[in-house]
C-alpha cells in the first residue's frame, strides 16, 4: 500500500458519491454539496462552541448532570448513525472489497481503506467536532483527563462494530432472497427500537395516573372540609388551617414522589450505562468528575478492546473471504437440490392456482393483475415491513379507545369505527401511492400488453384491497370489543369502507400516474428523491386527501345533526345516506377510472423510464 | 407481401445525442429479420420504439398495419405481438409458472391452454426443475428463457427479440433456434437484434445493418450473398476505422 493507492481509493470513493448525487438531478447534486460544505463549515464553529461550553458553561454541573448530558449526546449520535447505516444497507452497494481483490494491492491496506471509507458519514462530521470540543473543554477547565481518550475510544468502538456488522450482513446477503429479508428485519428492528418509548408511554402511563390520583385526593379532602364548614362542624379559621395542612401535605407528597421517580430514573440510567458499552463513555466521564480513577480506566480499556477486537475479527473474515473460505455455502446448494427434487410435484403448480382464480364482476385481465399483484405483495418482505406502521398506530389507537370514556355520544363511537377504516387505508399508503414503482422491470408487461389501461388500474387497486380490508376489520373488531357500535352504525361501516377505499384509490392512482418514484429492490424507500414528485405527493396529502375523505363523513354528520335537533330519532339516517353515497362513489369510480386509464396510457412510457431507472 | 413493420424517418434523441437518426425499416410478413449492429448502435432503442416501450422523437411506425403512435391502434397491434425487451419484463416476486399464468390471462387465453403450454414451454426450455424459485433468484440465462416463454405463450404473429442468445447456454440456444425456425416456417414474423454476425447469418432471411443510429443496409441475405459475404458488408460499414489498423505497440513488445 502506498500513497498512490490511497489517493486512488479516495478519489474512487468521492466519484461514487458525486455520481450518485448527480443521478438524482442537478438540483439534488447541488443540494447535497451545499449540505456537505455546510456540515464541514459547521464543524469548526461547533467545535469552538462546544469547547466554550466545556470551559465556561458547565461550572456548576454535578457528576450526575455530566452523565445525563453525555447520555443525551450518545443517544442523539446513535440515532443519526443508525439512520445513515440504514440508508447504506438499503443501497446495498457500499464499497465492496471483492471488487478490489484482483488488483495488486496488499490486503491489509485495502482493508484499512475500506474501513476508513466508512467514516465518511454526515453524522460523524457533525458529532466528532462537538464531542471532541466538549471533552477538550471539560479536561482543560475541570481536569477531566479521561474525556478525550474516552471519546476517541467510543468512536473507534462504534465504527469498528458497524464495519463488522456491515461485513457480516454483506456476506449473508449474497443470496438475494435472504438479502431482502435481512434489510427488512434490520429496518424493522430499528423502527421498533425507536418506537418503543412511544409504545411504553401509551401502554403504561404510570406517573401521570399517580399524579392524577394525588390531586383527586386533595380535591376530595378540600371538598370534605367545605362540607364540614357548611355543616358548622368547624369554624372559618379552623377550615383555613386545615386547608393549608392539606395543601402542604399534597406538596410534600408531590415532591417526595418526584424525588423518588428521579432517584428511580437515576438508578435506571446508571444501570443502562453500566450494562451497555455505549454507556461507558458517559459513565467514564461522570466517574472521573467524581474523582475516581479505576472506573474511567476500565471504560477506556473496555471500549478500546471492543473496537480493536471487532476490527481484528473483521480483518480475519476479510482474509477468509479472500482465501475463498466463506463464499461457498453448502446450505444453499442443498436447498437447490431439495427444490429440484420436489419440482414437478403438484405443489408447485398449486401456487399458480391462486393466479388462475376468477374474480366476480371483474374482467379477466383486471383479475390477473389483481391476483399477481396480491401474490407479489404477500411475498415481498418490503410489504411486510409496510405493515409495521399500522401495527404501531393500531396499538396506540386501541389503547386510546380503551381509555376513552365508556359512555360517549354514539356518533363519536361511529367516528372511531371510521377511524379504524382510515387505519386500513393508511396501512397500504406506501404501495398505493406508488403502485407501479414496486413492479420495476415488470411494468414493461403492462406497457407491452393490449389490456385496456383502466383494467390495469382496477386490478392494481384490488391487489391492495385484502390488506386494507384486513387491517380495517381487525381494528374494527377491537373497537367493537371496547366500545360496541349501534347495530345500524356497524352495518353502515360496509358502505363507508367502500366509499373511503374507492376515493382513496382514485387519488392514489393519480399519484401513481403523475408522480411515480423508483424503488430499489427490497426496500420501501424511493431510490432517489426528486423535488417535483415529492412536492406533488405532499400537496396531495395536505389537500386532496383530507378533502375527499371528509366528504365521506357527511352521512354521519347529517345524522348527528338531525338527531341532535330531535328530529327523526330512530331512523337510521347514517346507514341510508352512506348507502346512497356508496352508490354515487361507485359510479364516480367507474367514470373516473376510465379517464385515469387514458392518462396512464399517455404517460406509460415516462412511468416506465422512472420505475426502471437503475438505482445508483 | 404485406409489411409486418414499416417505419418512416424513425428518430430518437437523448438530450442532444441522436441514438436513432431517421431510419426507414421495411419488414415483410413471414420473414426472419436480423437487425445487426455494433454495441451502442441503437438497436435496442429502435426495438423499444417499435414495441411502444419508448416514445419517439420523430417519424412514423406501422406494425401489422396499425399506427403504433395512436393509442387505440397500438393496443390492437399489441394483441398480436410477443416481445423480449432488453431488460426483460419479469416480476421479482413471482415464480416462473405464476408469471406465465399471469401473462396468459392478460392475453385472455383459456386456463387449460395456459396450463398445457406452460408445461410444454417450461420443459422445452429446461426450466421445469426450477418451479420453487422466484424469478429474482434466477440466473440471467434462466430469466431470458422465461421471458422468451412468455413472449411466445400467446402464439403471436410477430415476435420482437432483443439479443435473445446473449447469456443462454448452447443447448438452449439450439432449442430456441429450432423454435424460431418453425415459427417463421408457418408464416409468422421474427424481428431480432444482435451484435453477433454469425447468429444473423445462420438464422435470418433478411438483414438490416444499423451503425451509429443510421440504417446503412437493408436487404435479403440472398441478395447480399450474391455480391459477397455478410461479414464484408458489416465490416465495410461498421469497421471503417479498421482500414487504418491501429496497433498497440506496447502490447507487442516482449514481456518484461
Ligand atoms: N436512456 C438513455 N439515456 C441516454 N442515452 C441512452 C439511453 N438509452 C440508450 N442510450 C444511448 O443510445 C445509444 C444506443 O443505445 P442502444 O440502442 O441500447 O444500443 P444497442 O445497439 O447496443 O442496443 C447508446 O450510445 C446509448 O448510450
Ligand atoms: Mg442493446
Amino acid at each position: 500500500m502506498n500513497l498512490e493507492h490511497l489517493r486512488a481509493f479516495f478519489w474512487l470513493r468521492w466519484r461514487l458519491l458525486v455520481n450518485q448525487w448527480q443521478r438524482g438531478g442537478r438540483v439534488n447534486a447541488v443540494l447535497m454539496i451545499v449540505l456537505l460544505v455546510g456540515a464541514i463549515a459547521l464543524a469548526v464553529p461547533s467545535f469552538v462552541l462546544s469547547l466554550g461550553l466545556g470551559v465556561f458553561g458547565l461550572d456548576r454541573a454535578e457528576p450526575n448532570h455530566l452523565l445525563y448530558i453525555w447520555d443525551g449526546i450518545v443517544v442523539a449520535f446513535l440515532f443519526f448513525w443508525s439512520l445513515g447505516l440504514l440508508t447504506d444497507l438499503q443501497r446495498a452497494e457500499t464499497f465492496a472489497l471483492s471488487k478490489f481483490l484482483h488488483l495488486p494491492v496488499p490486503l491489509s491496506g485495502a482493508f484499512l481503506i475500506n474501513y476508513l471509507g466508512t467514516l465518511l458519514r454526515i453524522s460523524l462530521v457533525i458529532f466528532v467536532p462537538v464531542t471532541l470540543g466538549l471533552a477538550l473543554g471539560l479536561s482543560i477547565r475541570h481536569g477531566l483527563w479521561s474525556a478525550v481518550p474516552l471519546v476517541a475510544a467510543f468512536f473507534l468502538m462504534i465504527t469498528a462494530l458497524t464495519y463488522q456488522l456491515q461485513g457480516w450482513l454483506a456476506s449473508l446477503m449474497s443470496n438475494p432472497r435472504r438479502r431482502r429479508a435481512i434489510v427488512v428485519t434490520v429496518t424493522a428492528v430499528f423502527v421498533l427500537i425507536f418506537q418503543l418509548p412511544n409504545l411504553l408511554r401509551f401502554i403504561r402511563p404510570g406517573g401521570l395516573q399517580q399524579r392524577a390520583e394525588r390531586s383527586n385526593q386533595m380535591l376530595a379532602e378540600m371538598k370534605a372540609l367545605e362540607r364540614q364548614f357548611e355543616a358548622k362542624e368547624i369554624d372559618a379559621a379552623e377550615q383555613v388551617r386545615r386547608q393549608n395542612e392539606v395543601i402542604e401535605r399534597y406538596q410534600a407528597d408531590s415532591a417526595e414522589a418526584k424525588r423518588q421517580s428521579e432517584a428511580r430514573w437515576e438508578r435506571y440510567a446508571k444501570l443502562v450505562n453500566v450494562v451497555l458499552p455505549v454507556g461507558w463513555l458517559p459513565l467514564g466521564i461522570m466517574t472521573t468528575a467524581q474523582g475516581r480513577i479505576v472506573p474511567p480506566l476500565l471504560a477506556l480499556a473496555g471500549m478500546s478492546l471492543i473496537g480493536g477486537g471487532s476490527l481484528w475479527c473483521a480483518y480475519r473474515t476479510t482474509i477468509g473471504i479472500y482465501q475463498g473460505r466463506f463464499t461457498a455455502r453448502p446450505a444453499s446448494s442443498t436447498t437447490v437440490a431439495v427444490a429440484a427434487a420436489d419440482a414437478g410435484t403438484p405443489a408447485s403448480s398449486r401456487s399458480a392456482r391462486l393466479l388462475e382464480m376468477r374474480l366476480p364482476l371483474v374482467s379477466e385481465p383486471a383479475a390477473a393483475v389483481a391476483l399477481a399483484g396480491f401474490r407479489a405483495l404477500l411475498r415481498a418482505p418490503e410489504s411486510k415491513m409496510m405493515l409495521l406502521t399500522p401495527l404501531v398506530l393500531g396499538v396506540m389507537f386501541g389503547s386510546a379507545v380503551f381509555r376513552s370514556p365508556a359512555e360517549g355520544p354514539l356518533a363519536l363511537r361511529a367516528l372511531t369505527g371510521i377511524g379504524a377504516i382510515g387505519l386500513g387505508l393508511f396501512g397500504t399508503l406506501q404501495t398505493m401511492a406508488n403502485q407501479f414503482g414496486f413492479d420495476r422491470d415488470g411494468f414493461r408487461v403492462y406497457v407491452l400488453s393490449a389490456v385496456p389501461r383502466r383494467s390495469i388500474l382496477l386490478g392494481k387497486n384490488l391487489a391492495n384491497l385484502p390488506i386494507t380490508l384486513g387491517i380495517a376489520v381487525l381494528t374494527l373488531v377491537i373497537v367493537e370489543i371496547a366500545r360496541p357500535l349501534r347495530l345500524d352504525h356497524l352495518a353502515a361501516m360496509v358502505p363507508q369502507f367502500v366509499s373511503m377505499f374507492l376515493l382513496f384509490c382514485l387519488l392514489m392512482n393519480l399519484l401513481s400516474i403523475f408522480a411515480p418514484l423508483p424503488i430499489a429492490a427490497g426496500s420501501l424507500k424511493p431510490a432517489q428523491t426528486k423535488l417535483t414528485p415529492a412536492l406533488l405527493q405532499f400537496l396531495m396529502f395536505a389537500t386532496l386527501f383530507p378533502l375527499t375523505q371528509v366528504f365521506t363523513l357527511l352521512p354521519l354528520g347529517i345524522e348527528a345533526l338531525v338527531h341532535w335537533q330531535g328530529i327523526a330519532r330512530g331512523v337510521p339516517i347514517y346507514l341510508l345516506l352512506s348507502l346512497v353515497q356508496c352508490a354515487a362513489v361507485l359510479l364516480a369510480y367507474r367514470l373516473a377510472i376510465a379517464l385515469e386509464g387514458d392518462w396512464l396510457q399517455a404517460r406509460e412510457q415516462k412511468i416506465l423510464e422512472v420505475v426502471t431507472s437503475k438505482v445508483p | 407481401m404485406p409489411l409486418a413493420i414499416e417505419t418512416h424517418e424513425l428518430t430518437r434523441y437523448f438530450n442532444d445525442f441522436c441514438a436513432v437518426g431517421g431510419i426507414d425499416l421495411r419488414v415483410e410478413q413471414g420473414t426472419f429479420y436480423g437487425f445487426l449492429g455494433p454495441n451502442g448502435a441503437g438497436k435496442s432503442t429502435t426495438i423499444k420504439m417499435l414495441t411502444g416501450l419508448l416514445a419517439t422523437s420523430g417519424g412514423t411506425i406501422k406494425v401489422l398495419g396499425r399506427n403504433m403512435l395512436d393509442a387505440r391502434e397500438s393496443l390492437d397491434a399489441k394483441r398480436h405481438m410477443g416481445v423480449v425487451p432488453e431488460d426483460l419484463a419479469l416480476f421479482d416476486n413471482l415464480t416462473a409458472r405464476e408469471y406465465l399464468t399471469f401473462v396468459g390471462r392478460i392475453h385472455l387465453m383459456p386456463r387449460e391452454t395456459i396450463r398445457q403450454r406452460c408445461d410444454e414451454l417450461l420443459a422445452l426450455l429446461g426450466l421445469e426443475g426450477e418451479e420453487k424459485k422466484l424469478t429474482l433468484e434466477f440466473s440471467h440465462g434462466m430469466k431470458k428463457k422465461l421471458a422468451l416463454a412468455a413472449a411466445i405463450l400467446s402464439n403471436p404473429d410477430l415476435l420482437f427479440l432483443d439479443e435473445p442468445f446473449e447469456g443462454v447456454d448452447a443447448v438452449t440456444s439450439r432449442v430456441i433456434r429450432d423454435l424460431l425456425a418453425g415459427f417463421v416456417a408457418r408464416g409468422s414474423t421474427v424481428f431480432l437484434t444482435s451484435h453477433v454476425l454469425e447468429i444473423v447469418e445462420r438464422l435470418c432471411t433478411h438483414v438490416g445493418i444499423i451503425v451509429k443510429g443510421k440504417l446503412v443496409e437493408q436487404a435479403s441475405l440472398a441478395t447480399i450473398h450474391q455480391t459477397g459475404s455478410l461479414e464484408d458488408r458489416f465490416l465495410h460499414h461498421a469497421g471503417a476505422q479498421l482500414e487504418t489498423p491501429h496497433k498497440l505497440n506496447w502490447l507487442e513488445e516482449a514481456a518484461s
